[in-house]
């Protein structure tokens, strides 16, 4: 809705004071309107300027109730006041409390009452935002003052734009505004007077000081729209700077600047140098508004063809000739001539243009035919009986979409907001979809696009076998979310040393590392741990290929500092960490794989220190030497204190070829009453190490029988049943149990349970067909289990 | 034995729905608004839950009653909580065979009367329709409208090409 008003009227009631329901877009200038009766919300287009009787309140409400807003335009709202208190009980909202508008494409702050101003800037979050602008020179505050305060609300959210950002645009104006566009998102900055020369060369290091990066070297879009630049202001710029993309339009037409930007348009003998202009122009946009007869545009893009092939410019020095695209368009209203599609014109375009793209009003045109297709005109028209500037730029920003029949129901889905759009997305991931699957979704729709490449929750589970495209475009689109990072040599799709080095950048934001290299080079893997910090990581699991332990001298982490706090669960296949310095505690897991560089002392200090954890897994780790004490026999008197680490959360404990004298002494100084997977391995392959272990077996029982204490079921795998060999040894095993005392909850000799309920016999020889069950042993067994079941191969059996 | 506490909803177009208190209480929203104001006989208005779906979503509570509350913090990258959250029962995807309508109707119920067991159900549920379709298919699917320019298309799939990967 437009409304343009007469100022001084008593105040307007709309709608004979009905709520105003359905109203997406409303603009007002100068009207005293009644906002009460309108019980406005869910707008998408808010336009309001000059009008006094909106209080900033009544502003913020409506913003809040708003959250698909795409234009907030602002601009002189007398009544909109906040006291400084107001603004100043909290000067930086938590990103929680802020407004999330995830539409806004638009803002236009202009001429606000300043805490008002500054709390806006503070209050609103908008990620996807294009355009915007502020321009304050009320109360004596110009904007000079403000905008670095605005800009120090915006430095994060530019610090994560700018990361990826492929494109940058400046415009210039000696007379009022600078602005700059990074990463799809404009800033117009308006100085309240005329900026002298040296105001105007400061401003290049003041925006790479602010924005942390170096303008200068930027790939830059020029745009002298709307301004009268200066020619000696100019070429101070493009000297300075990298411009390869050019538009000229509107008012510096209508001011004395055209023969001056171009002068070999209309003097082709001018005395500047011609070839000052933009030698790297790929893309040059040019407003037709400029002169009724276009041919000497013709003429400009003929030209550069003429020259030698030595020379980057053309012949007179206008174009150059790496230029790519040429866009012609019409954008304003004014001094418009008449024919503006004149078909001759577009076709000599065209042809002198030999291969150089060339656009009208957006759309690429071939031929003229395609120029004069009906949607194309329908743009231009549009625009043509509009007289208003921002609606311009709506009505433009509009019809490049094709039509869509606006009575049409929104369908359902539609109706789910964003925040419930990313859930759904969160379990398509779960379901196995990539990440390049996810990026697919962006080609649904407009609505889908944002809220896809919004959501930063959705991007941060990264694998190496999704490419190198969508590597940087998730780590992009992650923000600051967790990562979670995947790199498997064996399917990677993104070479080692690339993508270590992207996620290198973002080390502080890692949460789990997982990486499996086929070959002995970790280098590339470990660089950024071994340098930086990552207080986030949570998970790290390093694996190189047999061998690679031997390659090089031992690795040492966080540059020697200790892990953080957060990491709970390690994993290292054949990489020397040096794992003292790493000062690890609190483990969830720990795993460790031909790591020759761990000692005894390491890993019982990690153990030592992790006394809520629940896997240990050591394996083939023949550095476990020396030490240890010689192991401490078991006592049924010692109860839990003869056991210094008390590991209650242990659920998996796998030793697999560690040395004896270390694997006794681990057993005999832990307890773990809730153990559910327990494996000793060894290979037995000399008879001095067969004896050593077989001799440690005689320590192990005592510890095991204080692990079993809990356990309610028991299996004995019988080999020598038929021979009825060591059968008599676990009949007695589960007969002792009932012979100790009332007050201990383990047998006599240890090892089982009084609470057992279930005893299961196996036989476990290799004879095929197996041989019948001696019935005198199961008779045996039935007795001592005493109400206890017992079953052979699988059946329950009873004394009948 | 007394009767178990009940309590009456009201629907946004006046329908009144008297159910068991624990039932109602699926709803962290209900829960809470029991807890502020206490227990009364005055019914509690869901103004943005219709009869018809407001019924469906208290099938679904009657037939969760006993169920154990979600934890609110459970964490996601937790194994067991990851197989959770790509399941969906057999009652409920029998449930959740509704036209696409009701299917949206309930998710945005759901949101609003804070049932996370039931949004995840709606939510995988419309994830599972998603899996495996091209943007055409999903748009077909959802009759959602391409409002893309022909060059905007081309050039989101230029960006999306990985031919060049390696």
């Amino acid at each position: 809705m437009d409304y343009d008003g007469p100022a001084g009227q008593d105040e307007v009631v709309l709608f004979g004071g009905a709520p105003a329901a359905g109203l997406k877009h409303i603009k007002l200038v100068n009207v005293p309107i009644n906002w009460a009766s309108l019980h406005l919300s869910g707008l998408k287009l808010l336009h309001l300027e000059q009008i006094a009787s909106v209080s900033a309140m009544e502003v913020i409400a409506l913003v809040t109730q708003s959250l698909n807003l795409e234009i907030l335009h602002l601009d002189s709202l007398g009544g909109a006041v906040l006291s400084t208190e107001q603004t100043t009980n909290e000067p930086n909202p938590s990103p929680d409390s802020r407004i999330q508008l995830t539409f806004l494409i638009r803002l236009t702050l202009r001429d606000l009452h300043l805490p008002f101003l500054k709390f806006l800037l503070s209050a609103i979050i908008s990620p996807q935002l294009r355009f915007l602008t502020i321009d304050n020179e009320v109360d004596g505050q110009p904007t000079a003052q403000v905008l670095p305060l605005g800009l120090q609300h915006l430095r994060p959210i530019l610090q994560s734009i700018t990361s990826g950002a492929q494109t940058y645009e400046v415009t210039l104006s000696t007379w009022g505004f600078y602005a700059i566009c990074i990463g799809g998102l404009d800033i117009t900055i308006a100085f309240p007077t005329r900026v002298s020369m040296d105001h105007f060369q400061e401003t290049l290091p003041w925006l790479s000081s602010i924005l942390n990066i170096e303008v200068a070297g930027l790939p830059l879009h020029l745009d002298v729209d709307d301004c009268y630049p200066e020619l000696s202001y100019l070429e101070w710029f493009t000297h300075r700077t990298n411009v390869t993309k050019f538009t000229i339009s509107r008012d510096c037409w209508l001011g004395p600047g055209p023969e001056r930007i171009f002068p070999s348009l209309s003097q082709p003998t001018s005395s500047i140098s011609p070839t000052w202009l933009l030698p790297k122009l790929e893309v040059i946009t040019i407003d037709l508004i400029w002169k009724e007869n276009n041919s000497d545009i013709v003429d400009m893009i003929k030209k550069r063809q003429s020259h030698g092939r030595e020379s980057t410019v053309g012949l007179d020095g206008t174009l150059p000739k790496g230029l790519r695209e040429i866009w012609l368009v019409h954008g304003s209203e004014r001094n418009a001539p008449q024919s503006l599609t004149d078909e001759k014109f577009l076709s000599e375009v065209v042809r002198v243009a030999e291969g150089v793209d060339v656009y009208w009003e957006g759309k690429r045109i071939s031929d003229v035919n395609q120029a004069q297709q009906n949607d194309t005109k329908a743009v231009v028209e549009t625009v043509d009986v509009t007289r208003e500037e921002t609606r311009v730029i709506m009505i433009t920003w509009i019809s490049e979409r094709p039509t869509v029949d606006t009575n049409a129901r929104e369908p359902p889905m539609h109706r789910l907001p964003p925040e419930i759009l990313v859930e759904v997305l969160r379990h398509y991931l779960q379901l196995g979809m990539r990440l390049r699957d996810l990026d697919q979704l962006t080609l649904v729709c407009r609505r889908w696009k944002v809220i896809v490449e919004s959501a930063a929750v959705l991007w941060g589970t990264i694998n190496a076998a999704e490419g190198h495209s969508i590597v940087r475009k998730a780590l992009h689109a992650a923000k600051d979310t967790p990562l979670d990072l995947t790199f498997h040599e064996y399917n990677s799709r993104i070479g080692r040393k690339t993508f270590f080095e992207a996620i290198g950048e973002r080390v502080r934001h890692w949460r789990s590392l997982t990486v499996i290299l086929k070959s002995v080079h970790w280098d590339f893997a470990l660089a950024a741990l071994e340098k930086g910090t990552a207080p986030n990581l949570e998970m790290i699991h390093l694996s190189a290929q047999y061998g690679a332990e031997m390659k090089r001298n031992t690795v040492t982490l966080f540059g020697g500092n200790p892990a953080p706090s957060q990491l709970k669960e390690v994993s290292l296949v054949h990489i020397p960490i040096n794992l003292a310095s790493l000062q690890l505690g609190g483990l969830r897991s720990i795993s460790l794989w031909r790591t020759p560089s761990v000692s005894s002392a390491d890993v019982l200090n990690v153990i030592r220190s992790s006394p809520t954890i629940e896997s240990i897994r050591l394996r083939h780790l023949e550095s476990l030497t020396g030490g240890a004490p010689p192991p401490q026999p078991f006592s049924d008197r010692d109860g839990l204190s003869s056991f210094p680490i008390h590991l209650g959360s242990l659920l998996h404990l796998l030793l697999e070829a560690i040395p004896v004298p270390f694997l006794n002494h681990l057993l005999s100084h832990i307890s773990a009453p809730r153990l559910q997977t327990f494996k000793v391995g060894r290979e037995l392959e000399a008879q001095s190490t067969a004896e050593q272990f077989l001799a440690s077996l005689h320590h192990q029982i005592p510890t095991l029988a204080r692990l079993t204490t809990g356990a309610q079921v028991f299996k004995v795998i019988v080999i020598n049943l038929v021979l009825n060999e060591g059968n008599s040894e676990t009949v007695e095993t589960i007969e002792k149990r009932y012979s100790a005392s009332q007050m201990s909850s383990v047998g006599l000799d240890g090892p089982l349970s009084k609470r057992l309920k279930e005893i299961w016999l196996t036989y476990g020889g290799q004879d095929d067909p197996k041989p019948p069950p001696n019935e005198g042993f199961l008779l045996e067994v039935i007795r001592a289990a005493g109400g206890a079941d017992v079953s052979w191969a699988g059946k329950k059996i009873q004394s009948k | 034995m007394s009767a178990a506490p009940q309590v009456t909803l009201e629907s946004s177009d006046g329908e009144k729905f008297k159910v068991d208190k624990e039932v109602a209480e699926r709803s962290v929203l209900i829960k809470n608004m029991i807890e502020d104001v206490g227990e009364s006989d005055n019914p509690i208005p869901l103004p943005n839950v219709n009869a018809s779906v407001l019924k469906k979503v208290l099938e679904y509570c009657e037939h969760h009653r006993g169920d154990p509350l979600p934890a609110a913090d459970a964490d996601p990258s937790n194994d067991d909580n990851r197989k959770r959250a790509t399941e969906i029962s057999d009652w409920d995807q029998k449930f959740i065979q509704v036209d696409q309508e009701m299917l949206f109707e309930i998710i945005l119920a759901a949101n609003y009367m804070d049932i996370k067991p039931l949004l995840d159900v709606g939510c995988k549920t419309v994830a599972n329709m998603i899996k495996g379709k091209t943007p055409e298919e999903i748009r077909k699917l959802f009759n959602i409208v391409n409002d893309f320019t022909p060059e905007e298309e081309a050039q989101i799939k230029k960006e999306n090409e990985w031919a060049e990967d390696r």
